[in-house]
């Protein structure tokens, strides 16, 4: 263990001897690790109310318009039971007397309501569902709904929540890839330093192994200074991700708020933050590893 | 303590280095190789070091088949030979101290009983003062005398040493001499190869011939191969 202590002493006094050269390392490191964890937060997050791969995470409301003739009991029957069944998040009744004050109001012009002979509005229950109900579950509440007596019409924006929820999937998908390709070009940056490393200290890598070095001993220092290189790398990538998402929650805040969407998150989780440096820390090792591996093996064929 | 038998080294793509060897070197001896450059020498002392393996025939090693061993166990067989080279392979980067501490780091010494040992391996060869010094502001002789720190500061049983004054001028080989002689006079088995018969007769050790990749003893008459015990 002490062994391992020195060699990350060593590994990190190296860092230093060599500011210039690891200062663009780690930044490269930082912007790849960065980008991937501001990514992973705002999917994570399921941000912009998009929802995930499988629909989920996107409200909908559904409003059931009443028939002529349905009293106040039936109607407070109907929406107690509505209230009661599972992926009903609440139940609010819209009176046609109510409904055509808000027409009017979001019109900005009565003469036009003036004109009518009565009020052409029906009562309405205005259903809110779970976040979190999956589009399976949704088809079959609006048809039960659609079938009940009291219910003349189900109107639902299905074909655009579906678009949204297409969207949402397709946009998860390419922020997946994009993670995906930032943490492997990370990957790639401790990998290079590393062959470089290698080759620059070729020569005392022969000495040390004819002196009896065994592979372990040679591969230390090289992993030791991967695994620091990497994880300062996400280090500051974690601070460069908090700018980020910062920066973005601060654009699109309103406009989300505007549109009755969940916003962006405005910070980066401790948790994520903590598990993207783990996830950081195997990578270097693993690369560090296996860049050792890789030049001991080749030397040894020579 | 090192045994060949019916060991043929033959490189990728060349000749036979060495032919159909067989040597034994008991615990103790100083063994001189000579022989004219590209004899073979410097191929049996990296068999002999589980440096190179043979491509027929065994090599054992205080006991061990080499070519049994797996990397990690002769690794640890590696540790206990002290290497001389003739081009010295010191570190440029480090200074005198810490070139010597290289071994003891290798076989897992605490850095302060290493440094310790590192500076009574400098002391012991003359270079006590000068263990903050780069190799590169080193005479030739001195850089030899630091190689020999490094090759003793394990305190290994078996010392090889591959033209160890190949660079030296006489006056330094004779001093290296003298250093080989005092480690074998305290029980260490050293293995030299040299071309220079000077240096070979200040050793005052067994002698060897190698030529066309056979292993004669010096005492042996012309053209008639003794196979050396």
């Amino acid at each position: 263990m002490s062994a391992w202590l020195r060699a990350y002493w060593a590994a990190s006094q190296q860092l230093l001897r060599e500011p210039v050269a690891n200062l663009f390392n780690l930044l490269a490191l930082a912007c790849a690790f960065g980008l991937a964890l501001a990514a992973v937060v705002w999917l994570g997050e399921a941000s912009l109310g998009l929802g995930d791969a499988n629909g989920r995470g996107l409200s909908a409301q559904v409003t059931l318009v009443l028939r002529d003739g349905v009293d106040a009991n039936k109607r407070a029957a109907l929406e107690q039971q509505l209230q009661g069944e599972s992926g009903v998040q609440g139940v609010r009744f819209l009176g046609r007397d109510a409904a055509l004050r808000r027409l009017a109001r979001d019109l900005g012009d009565t003469r036009l309501l003036e004109g009518l002979a009565g009020n052409p509005l029906p009562d309405a229950l205005v259903v809110t569902l779970d976040a979190d109900l999956s589009a399976a579950r949704v088809d079959g509440a609006l048809k039960r709904w659609q079938a009940r007596s009291e219910v003349d019409e189900v109107l639902a924006d299905r074909e655009l929540v579906e678009r949204l929820r297409r969207i949402g999937g397709t946009l998860r998908l390419l922020a997946q890839a994009v993670v995906t390709l930032l943490v492997a070009s990370g990957a790639v940056v401790v990998f290079n330093t590393i062959r470089l490393q290698l080759a620059g200290r070729q020569h005392e890598i022969e000495l040390i192994r004819l002196l009896g070095a065994p592979a372990a001993f040679v591969r230390r220092p090289f992993v030791a200074r991967g695994t620091l290189l990497a994880l300062i790398g996400a280090g500051l990538g974690w601070l460069l991700a908090e700018q980020m998402v910062r920066l973005v929650a601060g654009w699109l805040g309103p406009l989300t708020t505007a549109w009755g969407l969940a916003g962006p998150p405005s910070t980066v989780p401790l948790q994520s933050g903590l598990g993207f440096l783990l996830v950081a820390l195997v990578i270097g090792w693993f690369t560090a590893w296996l860049g050792v591996a890789r030049h001991l093996r080749s030397a040894d064929r020579r | 303590m090192i045994n060949l038998q019916s060991v043929t080294k033959r490189y990728p793509g060349g000749d036979d280095v060495l032919v159909n060897v067989d040597l034994q070197i008991a615990g103790g001896q100083m063994v001189v190789l000579l022989g004219p450059s590209g004899a073979g020498k410097s191929t049996l002392l990296k068999l002999m070091g589980g440096i190179e393996r043979a491509s027929t025939g065994a090599v054992e090693i205080f006991g061990q088949d080499t070519a049994r061993l797996d990397p990690g166990r002769l690794a640890l067989v590696r540790q206990q030979i002290g290497l001389i080279f003739e081009d010295f392979k010191l570190l440029a980067d480090r200074n005198a101290l810490d070139n010597v501490l290289v071994p003891l780091e290798i076989a897992g010494y605490a850095p302060t009983e290493a440094r310790r040992r590192a500076r009574a391996a400098l002391e012991r060869v003359g270079l006590g003062t000068r263990e903050s010094a780069r190799p590169a502001t080193l005479s030739g002789g001195e850089q030899q005398r630091l190689c020999i720190a490094r090759a003793v500061v394990s305190r290994p049983a078996l010392i090889l040493a591959d033209e160890p004054t190949g660079n030296l001028d006489a006056d330094q080989a004779a001093s290296i001499a003298d250093m080989l002689r005092a480690f074998h006079a305290a029980g260490t088995t050293v293995v030299v190869a040299t071309h220079d018969p000077l240096f070979r007769d200040r050793l005052q050790g067994r002698a060897l011939h190698v030529e066309a990749g056979q292993v004669r003893s010096i005492q042996a008459p012309p053209g008639q191969a003794k196979v050396p015990r």
